[in-house]
């Protein structure tokens, strides 16, 4: 293996050298293919598990309550896969694994074991391994099962969606929104609760668990975390159980009131943003108690993905990404995306980086397995909760070109910053202090859903030191803070062959600050932009510790108007209402007429359990302001995804799940269509509507 | 203004007036007279496996053709009917015939299609064929109307048929317009719509068509019992008159407080009858109506309204009808909200104001008022496009396959959600749906399995629904150990004391496999008599506890011998092992039809069939 890299790199740099000249800048796709496995039309492959299965075969479960098993996925010799359908009917699964020659899935409300006992390629037994209860919610999904290193399968339990209130999430029976364990005899043990949408589990070496999480109510953002018995992960629905006995979590509802300062009958008024509460975070919460565990790598939401899914550990057997180590990639439903998780352990915490990978998937990504022949399937589905791909389902597979993508390969925490360490060696201007911009900031702890950015701070990178390798530098941040997550983004470095990062970004969640040694700075370091031949932008001057404008506190901008203009004497010329269609990416309503001059008193009403925005712009600009948007990284939840752009003309702030905003305007003088669009991340290609000015 | 506050606080709750009127059936005074084959009863019964089998007992309710030696003529009632919607309840013995000739010439068939899978018009609810003897043989039968479906139940269970019809139209002594059967409705399930009969069926009192004549029920071609006959005569041309329809058009959303007077109408305006033409969005917005309706009669009508999202309906100032549809759910499927109120008044020019807000962007705009009552069949005063559209088709189906299928899902029963369900479909299109955590067999059904839509469609996850219609058993556990005949039923089952194993599908059989306080149960399920039911063993490892088998709990389950019990409620035959015993017994719940276990061996073990 360490030939065969040697080698690839070799080569990689040789080609990069002769055509760096010319070469267009290199995308993932140079790096990495998708390949999307042919099909049978008449099959609907809403993947909610995927195992490869030792005879090369790939076994998919599907929400639909198939399970298929498709040979030759690897489209040896350009065969297409052959689809066999191995059992139907079973409970919307989400979760398939292989184990001592069997295949297991997780139902809604039980683990079952299938059995094909008369050999004809179809199950006939379908073994109960351990049942648990359910009220009946839709949204009571159960996922898994993986399996840990002792042979216990574990699960991971969602809670219940209010009807009336579909963004408020429930504990309606015992173990929704619980880890479970179940042992091989099928007894099931609670290991964790606060979960809300559990989507990914994965077993980590010594046998540690960690799940990743969705926005959403008492969820600023996604990410993953390490669970270990008796932890509470944040969300309260599932402490309504705290007195069963079995269960390891003991805090309760009332807990987390005393610790927020409110009242402990939140439940009921969750919906009041207003509510008064201690603004808090749960790392600050966990200080407070012990069984409380934040996440050990926060995914800043709508920056790196929207709904975490699978986990997947790299797979050193086979040529895919030896270059990234042990390292685990993670899937991304609604951006159809799959991420990079450097994992570290600093005294005894786990914590790490997240990067970029791999965009582009034809739906959402839910499930990633490893094949026999160096290669990854992906299994999507973007049923009731639309993705970025845009497909309903999709089953890929991943494949390495051979080409060494020149990429950040880990950050480390450092006492006194980060260390980063890149795959190929790099060019002097990483001494560059002004190469590196480093944000910290979090998330509230609160019953609202999601959460805005909050406490952003720039700090200011006081020395970058390169090593002799070439290819690690120590960053040196003037102040490290503990339970923040450090947007670390790079530019103008370029490897020893001058290619650049394929992707600039790094976000590590900074949970325990390392012990160690500091890196002495000195003044010539401090300076070190007065010593670099090959920089191309002057040092800018250091920001003060940032207080970005914030539209969100601001009541009232010109584009952003959400009080009536005293002017109007009280009086909107036409008022119009406007909703969404829930779980549809859609607004309730495609074409409103209104006519050029009126005064416009607009009210949108967010129905659906998402974020959505309302952004009015030009003529047939909604497709290029929708791009820009996705595009704004961490200054996009800031601005409320609306880009500065002469061609936004009225916009509201993000509205949550439940709430409202009114603006008011004057319809453009000049008659036309113009468009309203949602710039939320991955909203706007069909959350559109046409403003008609006639 | 003031005028809309005062319906803010009022509650109205009524029941429409009935317009149909009964023919008795105490005696043969609504029929003219007859043969000696018709006969009123006390109470019917009928062996499903003796062909035109029925037995009588002495009483009134119940109109018989038992058959005789010589002459079993039809029967004719004494009214004369038109226009006329016609609804009873009817038994239909094994290979029995007869039918419903309306005005004495159009035949709707009743006849016993129990079981059948496939239709022709000789099937109940068909429309009979024209028949023309100068056609060469083989088409001289013509226009007849196979049913949608069948949904008929076992001979010696009471059937319900509802007809509407509307009588042929002359001018000047010539046929100007044929009648119609709007539509025939057999067990809830509709199984014609708007067919047009050219002229009479076969057998037909008369070649000739009329404006009026008696109903006729057929009694010549085997036994039939009917009951609970009622029919309302409308006449077709008479019509409510509306006018002077205006409306005011807000964009507004309205929940908990309805306060339109403290808005301005975006619009106002004036159109023919009641519509929603003019909306400029799908959801968020309110409508007021005013308008006059001129009745023809005097006397009290039953008003409706039907529509997507909440309204409220006054005529004369008074308020009818306060509505809204309550439940907020997410589903694919648009609902409809009809409510009903009534008022007396006179013939002549009325008011009506109605108010009409939506909020819920997944419904469809829809809204219509419907007036009936005083000879008038149930009529809208808005434009036919107004009304909210039909439910959309449901189109995940799992239909009937040369496989066992088993689905679990999520199942409603008699309100409550089970959550761990095994619905399972035979290739001999019987179908049932198991409760395993309590053993309990909760329904069976006949024809295609499941529709899946409401799990499937959109996010999902919800209950799904039978593709025939389900006979609903009580959700008790199946099986428990009694100490004595008295002790009553459990109604739950200790979980920590059960545990549902799982299920084993074979080629004509599925096995449920449990644990029960360590002891292994299996209870398994197979077709019985080719398709008319499902059979049921079950068996539990000995410990020599007195286990019995709760086969159901239901209002009225009738001993007809030792090994055969009617349950008269669902309509279904429960068939025991020769030489079985079964305990018929009362408790809260009604009868209990309860069957020992047999100790075999190292076993105990029960088994019965359920025909239906």
């Amino acid at each position: 293996m360490n030939n065969i890299c040697k080698s690839f790199s070799t080569i990689c740099i040789i080609l990069t050298i002769v055509f760096a000249s010319f070469a267009q800048t290199k995308t993932e796709d140079d790096y990495y293919k998708i390949v999307t496995l042919p099909m049978p039309p008449e099959i609907i492959m809403e993947v909610g598990g995927l195992v490869s299965m030792p005879d090369g075969k790939l076994a998919v479960s599907t929400r639909r309550g198939e399970v298929w098993l498709v040979e030759n996925p690897s489209l040896i010799n350009n065969n297409p896969p052959r689809y066999t359908k191995y059992a139907e009917g079973l409970h919307e699964i989400l979760g398939l694994a292989y184990k001592d020659g069997l295949l297991y899935c997780a139902q809604r409300g039980e683990l079952t074991r299938l059995i094909d006992y008369d050999h004809n390629g179809k199950a006939d037994a379908f073994e109960v391994v351990a049942s648990w209860p359910l009220s009946g919610n839709y949204h009571e999904f159960s996922f898994g099962p993986k399996i840990d290193k002792d042979g216990n399968f574990i699960i991971t339990t969602n809670i219940g969606f209010d009807p009336s209130k579909w963004w408020l999430a429930r504990s309606y029976v015992p173990y929704r929104g619980f880890m479970l364990k179940i042992s091989p005899d099928g007894k099931i043990t609670p290991v964790a609760s606060g979960l809300r949408s559990p989507c990914g589990i994965y077993v980590h070496e010594n046998n540690d668990y960690f799940y990743s999480e969705n926005q959403g109510d008492w969820v600023g953002s996604g990410g993953i975390t390490h669970i270990e018995r008796g932890n509470f992960v944040g969300n309260p629905a599932s402490l309504v159980w705290a007195s069963l006995p079995d269960n390891p979590v003991k805090l309760t509802i009332n807990d987390i009131a005393t610790m927020l300062e409110f009242d402990k009958n939140y439940m009921e008024v969750a919906e009041l943003s207003e509510l008064k509460r201690k603004k808090a975070t749960l790392y600050e919460l966990s200080k407070k108690n012990k069984a409380i565990k934040p996440q050990a790598i926060t995914l800043p939401h709508s920056v790196m993905g929207q709904s975490t899914s699978d986990m997947l550990q790299n797979n050193s057997d086979i040529e895919f990404a030896p270059f990234f180590d042990n390292q685990i990639f993670i899937g991304d439903q609604a951006q159809s995306k799959i991420m990079r998780l450097y994992l570290e352990k600093v005294k005894g915490v786990y914590q790490g980086a997240a990067f970029d990978f791999k965009k582009g998937f034809a739906s959402g990504v839910l499930r990633m397995a490893w094949g026999k022949q160096n290669d990854m399937y992906i299994g999507g589905t973007g049923r009731g909760w639309e993705s970025s791909g845009g497909k309903p389902f999709s089953l890929q597979k991943l494949v390495w070109t051979g080409d060494i993508p020149f990429e950040m390969k880990t950050v480390k925490a450092k006492p006194d910053g980060f260390e980063i360490e890149f795959i190929k060696p790099v060019k002097k201007s990483a001494e560059n202090i002004n190469n590196y911009k480093v944000t910290s900031f979090t998330y509230l702890y609160h019953p609202n859903y999601g959460s805005p950015i909050i406490r952003d701070t720039i700090r200011k990178v006081q020395a970058a030191v390169l090593a002799s390798d070439n290819k690690t530098v120590r960053i040196v941040v003037n102040k490290l803070s503990e339970g923040y997550i450090h947007e670390i983004k790079l530019q103008n470095i370029t490897s020893v062959s001058d290619e650049p990062l394929l992707h600039n970004a790094a976000y590590y969640t900074l949970n325990v600050i390392p012990d160690g040694d500091k890196v002495q700075v000195t003044a010539a370091m401090a300076h070190a932009g007065h010593s670099m031949g090959d920089m191309k932008q002057p040092a800018k001057a250091e920001k003060p510790v940032a207080q970005p404008a914030k539209p969100a506190k601001a009541n009232s901008s010109a584009k952003n108007q959400t009080t009536m203009p005293a002017t109007w004497v009280g009086k909107a010329d036409k008022t119009i209402l406007l909703g969404t269609k829930p779980g549809l990416l859609y607004y309730d309503q495609d074409k409103i007429k209104v006519k050029a001059k009126q005064k416009i008193k607009l009210t949108f009403t967010n129905t659906d359990d998402m974020l959505h925005n309302v952004v009015i712009v030009n003529p047939g600009k909604g497709d290029v302001i929708g791009e820009i948007s996705n595009n704004m990284g961490l200054e996009g939840p800031k601005m409320h995804y609306v880009p500065a752009s002469a061609d936004v003309l009225y916009h509201t702030k993000l509205v949550g799940p439940g709430s409202n905003e009114s603006i008011y305007f004057v319809a453009p003088a000049t008659p036309g269509e113009y468009t309203i669009v949602c710039t939320y991340p991955g909203h706007y290609a069909t959350m559109q509507a046409l403003l008609i000015v006639e | 203004m003031k005028y809309s506050i005062a319906i803010f606080f009022t509650l109205t709750c009524t029941i429409a007036v009935s317009q149909f009127v009964p023919v008795s059936m105490n005696d043969l005074s609504a029929f003219s007279q007859s043969t000696a084959n018709w006969t009123v009863a006390g109470s019917v019964s009928s062996d499903y496996t003796k062909s035109q089998d029925i037995s009588i007992t002495n009483g009134t309710g119940i109109l018989v053709n038992k058959p005789i030696q010589g002459k079993n003529d039809d029967i004719f009632t004494k009214f004369e009917h038109g226009d006329m919607e016609l609804e009873f309840e009817f038994m239909m013995p094994k290979n029995s015939n007869s039918g419903i000739y309306l005005m004495g010439r159009y035949e709707v068939q009743l006849y016993d299609s129990w079981a059948k899978s496939t239709f022709t018009h000789s099937d109940c609810g068909g429309i009979y064929e024209q028949w023309n003897e100068a056609l060469p043989d083989g088409q001289k039968g013509y226009n007849g109307v196979a049913p949608l479906s069948c949904p008929m139940k076992i001979p010696g269970t009471w059937n319900k048929m509802k007809i509407v019809f509307e009588a042929p139209i002359f001018k000047n002594g010539k046929k100007i317009k044929d009648a119609v059967i709007i539509s025939v409705t057999l067990n809830d399930k509709i199984v014609q719509q708007n067919i047009n009969l050219p002229g009479p069926t076969r057998g037909a009192i008369s070649d000739n068509e009329v404006e009026r004549a008696p109903l006729r029920i057929q009694g010549d071609h085997g036994p039939i019992a009917i009951k609970n006959m009622n029919y309302f005569l409308f006449d077709k041309s008479v019509k409510i008159e509306v006018s002077n329809v205006k409306y005011k058009y807000y964009e507004q959303k309205f929940d908990q407080k309805f306060n339109i007077w403290d808005f301005k109408p975006l619009k106002t305006g004036e159109t023919p009858k009641i519509d929603i033409g003019f909306l400029e969005k799908t959801d968020g917005y309110a409508i007021e109506y005013f308008a006059n309706i001129t009745l023809p009669n005097s006397g009290i009508y039953n008003f409706e309204l039907e529509m997507n999202g909440r309204g409220i309906l006054a005529v004369d100032g008074d308020t009818l009808v306060k509505a809204n549809n309550g439940y907020v759910t997410r589903t694919f499927v648009d609902k409809h909200v009809k409510v009903i109120g009534t008022k007396n008044l006179n013939k002549g020019t009325h008011t009506v104001y109605a108010a009409h807000w939506k909020n819920w962007s997944w419904l469809n705009p829809g809204f219509g008022i419907l007036i009936s009552g005083q000879g008038l069949k149930k009529q809208g005063i808005n434009s036919a496009s107004a009304l909210p559209p039909a439910s959309k088709p449901l189109q995940l189906e799992i239909l009937t396959s040369p496989d066992i299928k088993v689905y679990r899902t999520f199942v409603k029963h008699r309100g409550k959600i089970l959550t761990h369900a095994a619905s399972v479909g035979m290739p001999t299109s019987v179908n049932f749906t198991v409760n395993p955590l309590n053993f309990s067999l909760i329904q069976c059904w006949r024809g295609h399995f499941l529709n899946m839509s409401e799990a499937w469609i959109d996010r999902g996850g919800r209950e799904v629904q039978t593709l025939g219609t389900p006979m609903i058993f009580a959700n008790k556990p199946s099986l428990a150990v009694l100490e004595t005949e008295a002790q009553s039923w459990p109604d739950t089952i200790n979980p920590k004391n059960v545990t549902f194993k799982g299920y084993y599908t074979e080629s004509s059989n599925v096995r449920f496999s449990y644990n029960m306080e360590a002891k292994s149960v299996n209870d398994v399920y197979t077709t019985a008599d080719n398709g008319l039911g499902i059979k049921r063993e079950i068996t539990v490892g000995n410990d020599k506890s007195k286990y019995y088998c709760l086969i159901n709990e239901s209002d009225n389950i009738i001993k007809i011998n030792d090994i055969k019990y009617y349950d008269e409620t669902l309509g279904c035959y429960i068939i025991l092992e020769a030489g079985a015993k079964a305990l018929l017994r009362n408790s809260p719940g009604g009868k209990q039809l309860i069957l020992p276990l047999a100790v075999s061996g190292n076993q105990s073990k029960a088994s019965y069939s359920i025909i239906w």
